[in-house]
């Protein structure tokens, strides 16, 4: 419904014969719609967009992940009251990736899906793409719908998720230093996964890799949008309350994306982090583990906020244009005004000079919001969205370094380089 | 058979099968204590450590320097030197010790060429 909608919407745009296809073809922006993990969402009875099926995805990835894991290291006794890394129990990089970072890229696919949506309407729906720009911006649609329809971005993304768990199974088995894990049972000599570590590698992790890789790859095809519509000759209103030229929705949009922040954050870079210091020791100080931790700092808010400045220069030659106008107008209004109220004779405003001064201070006013106009798309607020995720994710790690007694050290660090931002 | 051909059902049937696979490999397999593993040369030194500084009298005063995990893996030690409190007053100075889970020897308590020889056996092979 809501697709035939978006497409019934951009065919207003659109020339008889194009409108006509478009909307047949049910031609709507969508960076979800009909992929290939919607078809198997909707072949397991999974597909609906209600939340009690939003939930049930959530359950079942737990219990295709997690919960086996629990059992068969259960079963094989890989437990104990130890802080240990054969304790399959201890592993808290477990329970976050698995019980809080699946279940959170799920969801966010949700909110992705919902915001982009919505900001791809509002462009076509509030006329910022002009009417003549409507094929270019179909065939931008078109272009995602067969990416989207396409099994290869899948199919790499499957491939880079067995990979990467690889990547960390392969030297259990034939690194240098092998450390006892509960993924892989013996010792020196010979070598062999458990039956968690099999479940481990072969399902569940893989399984992890592509839930995020797979919203990777929306994220670049929001950005290939993103990139297509700054190319257009877009309608901006200088004016416009939201201070962005009537592109305010974007930065909404692109907060949305703090979700996938908290999500990747907390399994795929606290977690790791988390149990190579608590369970294998590893000092804060050492580059392995305080590198993830930097890089995803400035990188992540960093991936998102990039792209708006695609829209900076269509937004900043509005604004000078804007200016320009305003400041020709201004000038021979406010002389008129100055004439008669500086140097006239004083008497009682009539109803037309009364007009003037009202003229004159909506002038005023649409001079403050050309004025204090963003020539980038985005708002703090949202900014504070992408930031807040950021670091929300990395705080999971401080009641561990806090009982470490490597808090202070981290603070020292932040004071130093704040002191050192701020030139004291 | 229409209940078989639905894919929630045959996925839920191919993992349930893994499942099953795996859990009766985990039953046939369990890991004990007395399993063979491998060991990490950092948990390995930190618990032998703090196994000598909680037998040391004034565990407070005991210094590590040089430490370090050696011998095969069967008789695995930790090497170095320490220095701590001397009985009366003063510190003793650096001392080489080996500590295992089963054995903790300093300079001084044995005869010098026993600790030589034993250094010599056990921790020449650093790990």
């Amino acid at each position: 419904m809501r697709t035939q909608a978006m497409s019934a919407t951009l065919a207003a745009h659109l020339p008889s014969a194009q409108a006509e296809a478009a909307v047949r073809a049910d031609e709507a922006f969508s960076l979800f719609a009909g992929d290939w993990m919607q078809e198997t969402y909707a072949k397991l009875g999974l597909g609906s967009h209600r939340w009690l099926y939003k939930t049930k995805r959530c359950l079942v990835a737990v219990l295709v992940t997690y919960l086996p894991m629990a059992a068969l290291a259960w079963r094989q006794g890989l437990l104990s009251t130890a802080l240990s890394p054969t304790n399959f129990f201890a592993d808290f990089a477990a329970y976050a990736c698995f019980l809080v970072g699946l279940p959170l890229f799920l969801l966010a696919e949700v909110v992705i899906d919902a915001s982009t949506r919505e900001a791809a309407e509002e462009f076509v729906r509030c006329g910022v793409v002009r009417g003549e720009d409507a094929p270019r911006l179909l065939r931008v649609y078109q272009t995602l719908r067969r990416w989207r329809e396409s099994r290869w971005p899948d199919m790499v993304c499957v491939v880079l998720a067995y990979t990467f768990s690889l990547a960390i199974l392969v030297p259990q088995f034939y690194g240098d230093n092998p450390l006892p894990t509960w993924h892989v049972a013996g010792d020196e000599v010979s070598r062999e996964l458990t039956a968690a570590g099999y479940w481990a590698f072969f399902i569940a992790l893989p399984l992890l890799n592509y839930t995020w890789l797979r919203l990777i790859v929306k994220t670049l095809m929001w950005i290939y949008y993103l990139h297509h519509v700054s190319r257009l000759r877009l309608d901006l209103v200088p004016t416009h309350p939201d201070l962005t030229a009537g592109i305010g929705f974007l930065s909404e949009a692109q907060g949305r994306f703090a979700i996938l922040i908290l999500a990747y954050g907390i399994s795929n870079v606290a977690a790791p982090v988390g149990y190579e210091i608590a369970v294998q020791g590893y000092d804060l100080g050492v580059m392995p583990v305080w590198g993830p931790i930097v890089g995803f700092i400035i990188g992540a808010p960093l991936l998102f906020t990039l792209p708006l400045f695609m829209f900076t220069k269509q937004l900043h030659r509005t604004k000078k244009r804007a200016l320009a106008a305003y400041r020709e107008r201004a000038v021979d209004h406010l002389r008129s005004l100055e004439k008669r109220w500086l140097h006239g004779d004083r008497r009682e405003a009539t109803a037309e000079e009364m007009r003037q001064f009202a003229e004159q201070a909506t002038l005023d006013t649409l001079y403050t919001r050309i004025h204090h106009m963003r020539v980038v798309p985005f708002d703090l607020r949202s900014f504070g969205q992408l930031v807040g995720s950021t670091f929300g994710a990395m705080s999971t790690l401080l009641p561990l370094l806090h009982s470490r007694g490597e808090i202070n050290e981290v603070v020292e660090v932040v004071s130093k380089l704040l002191e050192h931002l701020g030139g004291h | 058979m229409a209940f078989l051909r639905r894919a929630a059902v045959r996925a839920g049937i191919v993992l349930l099968a893994l499942f099953s696979a795996l859990f009766a490999y985990a039953w046939r397999n369990p890991i004990t204590a007395d399993s063979p593993r491998l060991v990490d040369p950092a948990r390995f030194k930190a618990e032998q450590l703090d196994r000598f500084r909680a037998g040391a009298r004034d565990p407070e005063s005991v210094r590590f320097s040089g430490e370090f995990v050696a011998g095969p893996r069967s008789l695995l030690v930790v090497c170095g030197k320490v220095n701590r409190k001397a009985e009366g007053r003063g510190m003793t100075g650096l001392q080489r010790f080996i500590v295992s889970p089963t054995v903790k020897i300093v300079d001084g308590e044995i005869d010098r060429d026993a600790m030589d020889a034993l250094w010599t056996s056990l921790c020449a092979r650093k790990r």
